[in-house]
């Protein structure tokens, strides 16, 4: 989630009484944001809640006034004044981007700082809620530079228009092709413009190539008095909540706010909608959910304090769900809300009424037991990324890139990271390629996961791997450590001789367990050494523990 | 007075006057030490040191290698043997020298290019090379006069064919202990009963009885131990483990590797929710979709979905393959298997039920030093009847409290919960 910049003067002009940083600083803590930092001129909110209403200064001082019960106008409504404009959508635009709404709003006074805060606030929501303007795409226009009272939304072909900030005309496809948005959102349009562009014009032209950019003949600046509002998007349930947000937004600066029309088709439907939602919840239930009595006005108080007109009905609180909010799902969502503005710090912990005895898996208790044996025996433990490439895995340990085998990643942002490790002993390599410089004898194990893949499917299972590395270490040192090993759990085991690039030419084994090969061991090549840049003789083994397992008696 | 020294000047105090070889003999020292602690005596004003000129057989590269491989000619005899061996098999260049010796020495026949040792070959495959004995001694460090009483000519031959040389050099003659020396020995007093390293022998058959122990050097530091540990990442892992299990939490796992459907969809995340963008989440290409085996538990999530979110859910985003960004996946598959089971009638499985799961989880992210694009999380689950916010406070604060942590709440947002 983004972090953002609020002008503070602003923010407490719209608070509309005094508070100093360190009270302000709280209160947004106690609404559930991260204040990083408050400066003279502005407070830095790390953003990490589902309300986009609290995205800008307008929204976050009415969540303020309410939180400290100093507002009480819970409804933002339109009433049955007249649509200012309508905009007929053509058929063609269904497939490329079908949803639009609006809104218009008159008697708006921008000062720089009011507008730029709209500005920030509209292009976060839609990278952000509007998953970078695919789902949700705003455009601001100056109302008085439009032309006429009906606009049109369709899918055109490349037409010319004098973009935001420029004075050439210029065509849909290298706005598309060359612009900073173009490059940024073009992807937000279904298959590049091969559906048509989808374009909002009025009786002159071109106003909007959407979701890229405006139009320069209707741009918005602080002389503009009257403004219309585009929202688009693929999802209606969407665009017609994010009017909703922008309309209470537009009524908080002191703007008149009037409905637009869109006629798609047959139907009609007039813009912002702002429905009446209601969801009733017992005071027993939030009782029961949050571990604090309450009476029902109590709940309504807290309710009040988060912005919801609350009312007893039938022995339930009925809760008016405020227009902008488009984060409540259900119940849950308000049972959240109403324990934030009871405040976590006053929830008393209650302990749970009962008590049953834990336990560990098996796995865990075994891994326990092998990581104690090998630390006993002097061999440290190192952990390392599951992560690796093929040049780690593979190329670098003497043999051939099995392609098939491995768990390969698809889309890593790492150029060093491109598939999940199949072995261990490569990472124990890494490890001792980098403590050359470290007192020998180097004794180190790893015991986690490898993983393969087996037809088709991904194959997880537990690994051990230990090495030893040491100018007067030898074969015999490493196969000291797993005789014990197969001691300790009393695993009928033998040796048998094996043949692996990594290791040199008869220095190397499998480890039979109940005549099942379950892993191996040898002297690494010095090849092998080399690539990791180790300058001392390595003996190391590595075995299946889940094979292994399966076969102790122990 | 190192214990070097105590030792030579014991052995020198019988003696009054003693050679060299005396006191490696008398101390059992090397030669090395035996000369080091005369160095010490001598500064102490303990022994005096009498010098004469020297001669001493000294070894070449060449008859280094032969003194511990063997002369060329010992060792193409000993391979002969009884046997023949044809000319045309020979071509290292050490069984070329050899021939060449065997042949002067006379003690092979060639016919025909076919070699064979004679009856003086095979007397000397018997009894040995005298200049091979002596090259021994040489490296053994034996005097150069034993060598040439013992083997007649051998040195003389030996530096004919460059393998040693004779070096006249200025040595030890002999020492003599001074009068101040001879005081310091009988100072050190019960020297000849004070025990340095206490062995086997000694503590069965109680030979420590009467004598006292030799006093080490308890200050001088030495090198550390290397100490084997387990990794402290592992510690901490166990650690909460521990805290959990003993908090009456059942130890849960699930794989690394999942479908999307367990990871997102399962936890209500929206198909379109910026979390399970490309950059955020390392999606495979091989395998590149896994099956999700529940088909049932898909319809009803694909319902949810769509109710909730109302957008259109698709099965193909579900099955595409992923590293896990969190754990929780363990415990939505858990979640999903204790219902079916508190359903079934013949489970035992009854609430409450307590579990957590500690594992690995991915970002694709960066890797630098202070970021890892996999590492660990660890989830618990509770689930009951009437539990409340304040029950799972409590619960976070014992299970902290036990790690050493305390905590404070605040409200926050996660898309699942």
């Amino acid at each position: 989630m983004p972090a953002v910049k609020f002008n503070k003067k602003y923010l407490n002009s719209l608070l509309r009484f005094k508070i100093s940083d360190a009270d302000l600083k709280d209160r947004i803590s106690e609404l559930g944001l991260e204040v990083e930092d408050i400066t003279a001129d502005e407070i830095m909110i790390e953003f990490n809640t589902a309300r986009p209403d609290l995205l800008d200064p307008v929204g976050l001082a009415r969540a303020i006034r309410y939180f400290l019960h100093k507002s009480d106008r819970f409804h933002y409504t339109i009433g049955n004044k007249k649509p200012e404009l309508t905009i007929n959508v053509s058929k063609n635009v269904l497939k490329a981007r079908p949803c639009i709404g609006g809104v218009v709003a008159k008697g708006i006074r921008f000062d720089s700082v009011s507008l730029q805060q709209m500005m920030v606030f509209a292009d976060k929501f839609c990278d952000t809620f509007g998953r970078k303007r695919k789902k949700i795409a705003i455009g601001m226009h100056d109302l008085d530079s439009i032309a006429s009272k009906e606009l049109s939304y369709s899918a055109c072909t490349d037409e010319r228009f004098v973009p935001l900030n420029s004075k050439e005309p210029e065509n849909f496809s290298s706005i598309l092709k060359n612009s900073k948005k173009g490059i940024e959102y073009g992807n937000a349009i279904e298959d590049e413009g091969k559906l048509g562009y989808p374009a909002l014009k009025d009786s002159e032209g071109v106003l909007a190539l959407i979701p890229i950019i405006n139009s320069d003949r209707t741009k918005v600046t602080t002389a503009t008095k009257n403004m219309f509002v585009d929202v688009t998007g693929i999802s209606d349930y969407a665009v017609e909540k994010s009017v909703d947000l922008l309309s209470a937004m537009l009524m908080d600066m002191g703007a008149d706010v009037l409905p637009v029309a869109v006629a798609s088709g047959s139907k009609k439907k007039i813009y912002p909608v702002m429905e009446q939602r209601f969801i009733s919840i017992s005071p027993e239930d939030l009782t029961k959910e949050l571990g604090v009595a309450f009476d029902y006005r109590g709940a309504i108080s807290l309710a009040n304090k988060m912005g919801y007109e609350a009312a007893l009905l039938r022995g339930k609180i009925r809760f008016s769900v405020p227009e902008y909010r488009l984060d409540i799902i259900n119940e849950q969502d308000i049972i959240e809300d109403i324990a934030i503005a009871y405040g976590y710090d006053y929830i008393q912990p209650m302990e749970l009424p009962y008590y049953q005895p834990g336990s560990l898996e098996q796995v865990t208790i075994r891994n326990r037991s092998l990581e104690n044996a090998l630390i006993g025996m002097g061999c440290t433990q190192v952990m390392n990324s599951y992560l690796t490439n093929e040049s780690i895995n593979y190329e670098k340990m003497n043999i051939k890139v099995e392609t098939g085998e491995r768990v390969a990643l698809a889309n890593s942002v790492n150029s060093s990271i491109s598939m999940v490790r199949t072995w261990l002993l490569p990472s124990l390599m890494l490890n001792l390629g980098r403590s050359g410089h470290a007192k020998m004898p180097h004794k180190l194990f790893e015991l986690d996961m490898a993983f393969t893949v087996k037809s088709g499917k991904p194959v997880e299972q537990y690994h051990l791997a230990a090495a030893i590395s040491d100018p007067k270490a030898n074969l015999n040192d490493i196969k000291a450590v797993i005789e014990e090993l197969m001691y300790l759990n009393g695993v009928k085991y033998s040796f048998a001789k094996y043949s692996h690039k990594s290791f040199i030419e008869g220095r190397c084994g499998s480890i039979k367990a109940n005549g099942k090969a379950i892993g191996f061991f040898g002297e690494l090549h010095p090849v092998v050494l080399s690539s990791f840049g180790i300058e001392e003789p390595v003996s190391a083994f590595e075995i299946n523990l889940d094979a292994f397992t399966s076969q102790a008696s122990v | 007075m190192h214990s070097y020294e105590e030792k030579v000047l014991l052995v020198l105090e019988k003696k009054a006057s003693a050679s060299l070889e005396h006191l490696i003999e008398g101390t059992k020292l090397g030669k090395d030490q035996v000369i080091w602690a005369l160095d010490g005596l001598r500064q102490k004003g303990f022994a005096e040191l009498h010098y004469d000129e020297k001669e001493e057989a000294v070894l070449t590269d060449e008859g280094k290698v032969y003194a511990a491989d063997g002369l060329p000619e010992e060792q193409l005899l000993k391979r002969l043997g009884k046997k023949q061996m044809h000319t045309s098999g020979i071509h290292e260049k050490t069984d070329q020298i050899g021939l060449q010796w065997l042949r002067r020495k006379g003690l092979v026949d060639i016919e025909n290019g076919s070699i064979k040792a004679n009856s003086m070959g095979l007397a000397v495959m018997k009894e040995g090379f005298p200049e091979a004995r002596a090259l021994k001694e040489i490296a053994e460090g034996t005097g150069l006069a034993k060598i040439r009483g013992r083997y007649k000519g051998a040195v003389e031959l030996l530096e004919k064919r460059g393998l040693a040389s004779i070096e006249k050099s200025t040595g030890i003659s002999h020492i003599e202990i001074t009068q101040k020396g001879r005081e310091a020995a009988h100072a050190e007093g019960e020297g000849r009963n004070e025990i340095g390293a206490v062995d086997r022998n000694m503590i069965v058959h109680m030979g420590w009885k009467g004598k006292n122990f030799s006093p080490y050097n308890v200050e001088e530091p030495v090198e550390r131990a290397i100490t084997a540990k387990m990794h402290v990442l592992q510690q901490t892992i166990e650690e909460i483990k521990d805290a959990y299990s003993s908090m009456g939490f059942r130890e849960i796992s699930g794989p690394t590797i999942e479908p999307s459907f367990w990871v997102f969809d399962s936890l209500f995340m929206p198909q379109d929710h910026p979390a399970r963008d490309k950059q955020d989440t390392f999606y495979l290409s091989n395998p590149k979709e896994i099956e999700i085996e529940e088909k049932g538990y898909v319809g009803e999530i694909k319902a949810v979905h769509e109710r909730a979110w109302r957008h259109s859910w698709e099965l193909d985003k579900a099955k595409q393959a992923v590293l896990r960004t969190h754990t929780t996946s363990v415990s939505a598959r858990f979640i999903h298997q204790a219902i079916g089971k508190l359903l079934s009638k013949e489970s035992k499985e009854r609430l409450p039920i307590k579990a957590f799961s500690v594992g690995r989880m991915f970002r694709n992210e960066n890797v630098d030093y202070k970021h890892l694009a996999d590492f660990y999380q660890h989830d618990g689950i509770i689930i009951g009847k009437d539990l409340t916010l304040a029950n799972l406070f409590d619960t976070l604060i014992k299970l902290y409290g036990r790690l050493g942590i305390k905590l404070k709440f605040k409200p926050s947002y996660f898309p699942f919960v």
